[in-house]
């Protein structure tokens, strides 16, 4: 029912986590929902689905912005807590590294990889709606977001280890 | 391949997790494979923990929403007063700020019984469009808020109210300038009598009156229902204009086909003789040469109902099935040279039927399927044989989605192949893998 409540923090948590300026994030999702808005007056209302719509509104908008603003973006690192997930501290692994580590890893990945683990793992969405979101197949997606887990699980492996040297 | 394998062991797993198991749960699935997938998994369920503070996004929520809101109000207000069918979904952009605002659980609840006038009835219609716009599928919401629209017209009739408001329903009775339109009487000025016949469902526009008459504004749009039409193989074609001039001889007419009521004829007749009048049936013409092949009619169906069909008519494609005359169950049927196909991923319907050269409807029709957007993977549909041998287009709709899935032609040159890799391998492999 309440479709701006309801949708505004996944919309925003996918958008905050591709764009690292907290600024631009928040115009980014409320240009979303604009263009939701207006989408609803005209012709184009979505008419099925309405967080793929969301998401894949969101996930242009973000291209739009890469590719207006060729900067990099600067990252506020400071206020960054992790989420607290109390009931499951997981194994060796995951206790070694702290969730900044894992976000300047995920930012090291290649955009699509990025979305692909926000979506399926962030959002819970499930594979067809990824699929849908991100204009790609199943099986497309499928190899993504292996590729995606196995490029972090590297990156995040070699950063543990300049650690240790250190 | 061990790779595509654990891709797919992998992706299992990922929706394991989603669903609120844990890694071991899966781990002992596939305990061959426990040494590669644990660590995956763990990055996986990292990167869930990676969110931006929950105070940032409350913030951005709430700057937002003020946004949103200014930009609504400035928002040319929308014509059409209290109008909901066409209307669309469009005072939702409205709606969405007032259901913010307003506490919905108590208000909504004594707008249920207002009716058009009171303060609380705009409330009732934000609450339905809301409703409407939140699930646009669920069958039968826009009847049971038009059967509301025709309740609260026979109340304000009742009450000697006036007001104005629209619904639809199908005329029962004409007589001279009072119709019947949904079981309610209602005047129709002289000047709005078009071409109704009893049955026709009607959308009217309405004014109740002080001494409870109800009149109509305008018709908003009228739908013919078809008189039950058998497109059994007796079509009475009445030739439309006797041929002015008696073609001398020679006539060869290729045509030996037999045009059912609504369908566009596909014949060409090759006529030496040029001749102006549309062939008709009745004339005998003397044929100097046989035609060595009886052409294959192309079937191009049925009355394109644009508007969702009021009750399903199960389709009777190829002409020589009897109709069940009111059939109240759509049961989909094979028809001939038509096969069954297995949606596969990337799909959809309208990508489907153009690789087979016909028309969605007719897809539709044939499946019994009243939403051209919602097939799923795995779904069995009837389907001819492919035009060519291609695979039909994966055609996601990119850019702007919403309107539907109708085009998945416009995918142009946006260059998203590139992760497209064998897709179409894995898609096979992935259905037999559990």
């Amino acid at each position: 029912m309440r479709i701006y409540e309801a949708y505004f923090p996944p919309i925003y948590q996918f958008i905050r986590l591709r764009v690292g300026d907290p600024h631009a994030a928040e115009d980014l999702a409320s240009d979303v929902f604009v263009k939701f808005v207006t989408a609803l007056r005209g012709k184009n209302a979505p008419s099925h689905s309405l967080r793929g719509w969301l998401f894949r509104v969101a996930r242009n908008t973000i291209a739009d912005y890469y590719g207006k603003e060729k900067q990099v973006a600067t990252e506020t690192l400071e206020d960054w807590v992790p989420a607290l997930d109390d009931d499951n501290p997981e194994s060796q692994f995951m206790r070694t590294l702290d969730i900044e580590r894992a976000r300047q890893a995920m930012r090291m990945l290649a955009a699509e990889q990025q979305e692909v683990l926000i979506l399926r793992f962030g959002q819970l969405l499930s594979l067809q709606e990824t699929a849908d979101v991100m204009n790609k197949t199943i099986s497309a997606v499928k190899s993504l977001q292996f590729r995606a887990v196995d490029t972090l699980r590297r990156i995040l492996g070699e950063m543990q280890l300049e650690n240790q040297h250190d | 391949m061990i790779e595509k394998e654990l891709v797919n062991i992998f992706n299992e797993c990922v929706d394991r997790l989603a669903a609120g198991q844990t890694i071991e749960d899966c781990l002992r699935q596939y305990p061959q494979y426990a040494t590669q997938l644990r660590p995956m998994l763990e990055v996986g369920m990292l990167t869930r923990r990676v969110v931006p503070p929950a105070t940032e996004v409350m913030a951005a929520q709430g700057r937002v929403r003020q946004r949103i809101e200014t930009l609504v109000q400035t928002m040319p207000p929308q014509r059409q007063p209290v109008h909901l069918f066409t209307q669309r979904i469009a005072t939702l952009a409205a709606s969405l700020v007032l259901v913010f605002l307003i506490a919905v659980g108590g208000g909504a609840t004594l707008a249920q019984d207002s009716l058009p006038g009171d303060l609380l009835y705009g409330m009732k219609l934000l609450t339905e469009n809301v409703r409407l716009a939140v699930s646009p599928d669920v069958p039968g919401l826009t009847a049971e808020f038009n059967q509301r629209r025709v309740d609260e017209a026979r109340q304000l009739i009742t009450f000697k109210r006036e007001a104005e408001l629209a619904f639809e329903g199908s005329v029962t009775v004409i007589d001279a300038n009072t119709w019947e339109i949904a079981g309610l009487p209602v005047n129709i000025p002289a000047g709005l009598a078009a071409q109704v016949q009893t049955g026709d469902k009607v959308r009217v526009r309405v004014e109740t009156t002080n001494n409870g008459e109800i009149h109509v504004v305008e018709i908003i749009e009228t739908e013919h229902l078809a008189p039950p039409a058998t497109p059994t193989s007796l079509p009475t074609v009445v030739p439309s204009q006797t041929p002015s001039h008696t073609p001398t001889a020679t006539l060869t007419v290729t045509s030996s086909h037999t045009p059912a009521p609504t369908e566009t004829p596909s014949s060409t007749p090759t006529a030496t003789v040029t001749v102006t009048s549309s062939h008709t049936p009745s004339r005998t013409p003397t044929p100097t040469e046989t035609p060595s092949s009886t052409p294959t009619p192309t079937v191009t169906k049925t009355p394109p109902s644009t508007r969702t069909p009021f009750l399903l008519v199960t389709n009777t494609f190829a002409p020589s099935q009897t109709p069940s005359p009111t059939p109240e169950i759509c049961v989909p049927q094979r028809p001939d040279r038509w096969q069954t196909y297995r949606v596969q991923a990337g799909d959809t319907l309208s990508g489907l039927a153009a690789s087979r050269g016909v028309l969605l409807n007719q897809v539709m029709e044939v499946n019994c399927l009243v939403d051209a957007g919602f097939i799923v993977v795995g779904q069995e549909l009837f389907l001819p044989v492919p035009l060519a041998t291609v695979v039909p287009p994966s055609s996601g709709d990119n850019g702007q989605p919403g309107n539907g899935s109708d085009s998945g032609n416009n995918n142009g040159g946006n260059g998203n192949s590139n992760d497209n890799d064998n897709d179409n391998d894995d898609d096979h492999k992935n259905d037999n893998d559990d």
